[in-house]
């Protein structure tokens, strides 16, 4: 049992997590005056969702903040309060505070976040100061909000009770499902006073009934003060167990009210829907079929098959399933194995001596095809639209400008853009770090930008886009920009670079990155400017990105990433060493080059060195690293990886390089301890094992002493 | 004190039987997951003597253990002629490379014998007791030692 109410809490919090995501479109919509009829009761909507499902989880903060949200969300929705930029800037803030609020839920902590009190008596005077507005009549606020309503389940302000015609067929599922019709028609009568006729109809003779089957259907009249929506919620249950249509009246319009219920209500009320405008709501779900008809209720609800076109009343969202990761995971696993076996089954076609027969080649072909296109399907569940993850820095960028009293838009592009989720949440922070140091450092303050002739509002724009095959994120600002001349006195000044290099531009950009530049005393004027940005570039490289820099005094400061778009598949390059297959990431690769024996200098009795473009490099023998043989003694015609660690360069010898490809990363079951300078493994195409190797972990665990500052040999290239 | 109630006897437990360098040793059946035959296994450098290597389980890995060498004896001389008993416990997969496995049977659970005190060599503090099955000696192994390598190493 507790198990299930763990269910149903995880799924509350995933669907408040979208209602907070449409609260957050509809917030900007309105921000941008985009906004339509539609908006504002979708964002009331989402707290009152919020709202109620907190509630049945008894999480007091969140209901109360919802609570009162929702009641300053009233007066807007009423036409009470005009939706202007201030009442916007206003509402965003409960709307942060909803995210701390349900992160905090779902950790179990129920203390107040920062802000809390402040934002509910910033609402309470919002409330407040609308209130006293002058009301409209009675009728034409009903007539309107009715208007408004057409599409929506919610409805207005409730001045007169109204009337909620009902009619209720379980089909033959209900009972199979375990429900009970007579639970359902009395929780009607907890709402309001109903009148419940039972049609008998149906029921066959006794020979042909089936005990298990409904044949019954119940006509109510329910008088209210609730909504349609919880009417609505009273079905919940059984919603797709029955034909369940109802249809709303005011009592003020219905000149006949008719509590005497006949056969041909369904007639009656069709007559009635001239007078009143809002269009019954209406589920279907004929019968066990296997047609599946759709509630248009709502959108995160899975979807299989959806009605025709000119069924749907309002265009609806995208369907979208949710599912467990660890399904998805188990299907990139198979469909992997498939890949795998495919290739198995194409190198034993080619050793046989079927060859002659072109067909089963033509097959075979299709069928690699087929498994590749499906490899690339299955990597795209995992991925998703970076929209949550901008919808996040909006917040951080809201709130670093009012901790700096500055005014700072963001503007975003290609939200949908998607990237492997583990990637997105590794992005959260450095993207973060990144905004806060633009508004922070980068955008000047109101009065400094008038003075240059910038308009006062800072911008920084967030784009995201696909780019063969890996994904860009680029974050720009129109702010002061970074000095560069001071940049490169500085890395000269702590010895980062060398007193007489030439560097490219590109190059004193990217210097931000050395760990050198994070101490707090770097460039005076633009003080903490890059703190903190050698660990982002970390973060990114960790996911196998990379990250640039490109800075234009006065005009701002463009970050780009580059991102693979998951984390699933990698690109390394295969190499043998000692028979044994290995592969290495890319993404540590700087070049690969053949060893000639006048590169090689030695240092001391044994150590030998290697030199290119002017600049001595660590040799590190792969194979005996790894542990797989002796040191070798002579390395002339050897195969070397240049390896790029954080601020060193080493030359790995390897055996052989076999291949550049992308391979499938699969965890070690890691029940052995550690494994040093092993990263992962793969499955070749043959079915063999490689193992995806750390260059870099190896070097630590094999020659720590080995290593060479970068810039030395970057700088002087 | 013929009749026996039902209750009071303790379940049998189903037990598999193997060969490791001339020794037979058991474990609980209810750990298996599969037997396979010996493949060429890939070794992962730095890791300790007992690790065979990894091998490719439909898709996953698999991390394979030289019983012998894990129990103290000589280390395995795999041949297609091997077993490895793909084992599961505590949520953690493992191979377990064997000479042969021999048999299943089943036994009441409160006839193994203790293990007598005889000093503690670096393959007994893995068998948690023996059985004696007609005339053979069968040591029952302690498959959660066996696997946990860190609290091994450690000690």
């Amino acid at each position: 049992m507790s198990a299930s109410i763990a269910e149903i809490r995880d799924s509350f919090f995933q669907e408040c997590i979208s209602h907070l995501e449409a609260l957050q479109d509809g917030l900007s919509e309105i921000e941008n005056g985009t906004e339509n009829e539609e908006t504002i009761h979708e964002v009331f909507r989402a707290v009152h969702s919020i709202k109620g499902g907190a509630a049945a989880f008894d999480i007091v903060t969140l209901v109360k903040l919802a609570h009162r949200f929702e009641t300053a969300l009233e007066a807007v929705r009423s036409k009470q309060a005009a939706p202007d930029k201030k009442a916007v800037k206003l509402f965003l803030r409960p709307c942060d505070l909803l995210g701390d609020l349900l992160r905090l839920a779902g950790t179990k902590n129920s203390e107040e976040p920062e802000g809390f009190r402040t934002c509910l008596s910033e609402l309470d005077a919002y409330i407040q100061n609308n209130a006293e507005s002058p009301v409209k009549s009675k009728s034409t606020e009903n007539a309107a909000s009715n208007a408004q309503d057409r599409e929506s389940t919610s409805v207005g302000i409730q001045q007169a009770e109204p009337i909620f015609d009902i009619f209720f067929e379980p089909n033959s599922e209900i009972f199979p499902s375990g429900n009970e019709p007579l639970y359902v028609l009395k929780s009607l009568y907890e709402l309001g006073h109903v009148t419940v006729t039972c049609d008998t109809a149906k029921i066959p003779c006794l020979s042909d009934l089936n005990p298990e089957n409904s044949y019954l259907s119940w006509k109510a009249e329910l008088l209210t003060t609730c909504d349609l929506a919880e009417v609505k919620e009273v079905f919940d249950f059984v919603e797709d167990l029955c034909v369940l249509n109802i249809s709303e009246r005011q009592q003020a319009h219905s000149h006949t009210r008719n509590l005497d219920l006949t056969s041909n209500r369904v007639t009656e009320s069709d007559s009635n829907a001239e007078q009143q405008p809002a269009e019954p709501f209406q589920i279907t779900q004929p019968d066990a079929s296997g047609r599946q008809s759709s509630a248009k209720a709502s959108v995160e609800k899975a979807r299989f098959e959806s009605r025709p076109p000119e069924e749907i009343a309002a265009p609806a969202a995208k369907p979208t399933v949710r599912v467990d990761l660890d399904r998805v995971d188990l299907l990139v696993n198979q469909i992997g194995e498939l890949v795998i076996n495919q290739a198995v089954l194409a190198q034993s076609i080619a050793t046989t001596s079927l060859n002659t027969d072109a067909s089963i080649f033509a097959a075979l072909e299709d069928f690699s095809q087929l498994a590749s296109d499906l490899q690339d399907s299955v990597m795209m569940i995992r991925a998703q639209p970076v929209k949550t993850l901008f919808q996040r820095m909006a917040r951080v960028v809201r709130e670093t400008s009012r901790t700096t009293q500055k005014d700072v838009r963001l503007l975003t592009e290609g939200e949908s853009t998607e990237i492997d989720k583990t990637v997105i949440e590794g992005l959260f922070d450095p993207l973060t770090h990144i905004i806060r140091n633009a508004i922070d450092h980068g955008i000047e303050c109101p009065a400094e930008r008038s003075e240059y002739g910038k308009p006062e509002i800072g911008e920084i724009h967030l784009t995201a886009r696909h780019k063969s095959g890996r994904v860009t994120i680029e974050i720009s600002d129109d702010g002061r920009g970074i000095n560069r001349s001071e940049i490169l006195r500085k890395a000269k000044e702590t010895g980062l670079v060398d007193q007489s290099a030439k560097l490219s531009i590109s190059e004193v950009d990217n210097l931000l990155f050395l760990p050198g530049f994070s101490s707090s005393n770097s460039i005076s004027n633009v003080s903490g400017r890059g703190v903190g940005l050698d660990i982002v570039r970390n973060s990114i490289a960790a996911m196998g990105g990379r990250i640039f820099v490109t800075t234009t005094e006065m005009k701002g400061t463009v970050f780009k990433i580059d991102l693979p778009l998951t984390l699933a598949v990698q690109d390394g390059l295969v190499v043998e060493v000692s028979h044994n297959t290995h592969v290495i990431p890319l993404s540590n690769i700087v070049e690969t080059l053949i060893l000639k024996n006048s590169d090689i200098h030695l240092f001391g009795s044994s150590t030998k060195m290697i030199k290119i473009r002017e600049k001595f490099l660590p040799i590190i023998d792969l194979g005996a690293a790894l542990g797989y043989r002796k040191r070798k003694s002579h390395f002339d015609g050897c195969n070397v990886l240049l390896i790029a660690q954080e601020e060193s360069y080493f030359a790995l010898i390897v055996d052989a390089i076999i291949e550049q490809r992308q391979v499938v990363i699969k965890a070690l079951q890691n029940n052995i301890g550690a494994c040093p300078g092993v990263s992962g493994a793969t499955i070749l195409g043959d079915g063999k094992i490689a193992l995806i190797l750390d260059p870099i972990d190896i070097v630590k665990t094999t020659a720590p002493q080995n290593r060479f500052r970068k810039e030395e040999y970057s700088l002087a290239g | 004190m013929h009749e026996t109630n039902e209750l009071d006897r303790p379940a049998d437990s189903e037990l598999l039987s193997f060969w490791v360098n001339g020794q037979e040793y058991t474990i609980d059946v209810m750990f298996v997951r599969e037997l396979r035959g010996w493949s060429k296994s890939t070794p992962l450098p730095h890791a300790p003597d007992f690790v065979h290597g990894v091998i490719n389980l439909r898709g996953n890995i698999l991390t394979v253990l030289d019983l012998a060498c894990r129990l103290g004896l000589r280390p395995i001389n795999a041949t297609e002629r091997n077993v490895i008993i793909v084992a599961e416990i505590q949520g953690k997969i493992v191979g377990l490379l064997v000479d042969r496995v021999s048999d299943i049977f089943s036994i009441p659970t409160n006839s193994q014998q203790a293990l007598p005190d005889i000093g503690s060599g670096s393959g007994q503090r893995f068998v948690t007791a023996i059985l004696t099955i007609e005339d053979r000696l069968i040591r029952v192994l302690d498959l959660k030692a066996i696997v946990n390598v860190d609290a091994a190493n450690a000690a």
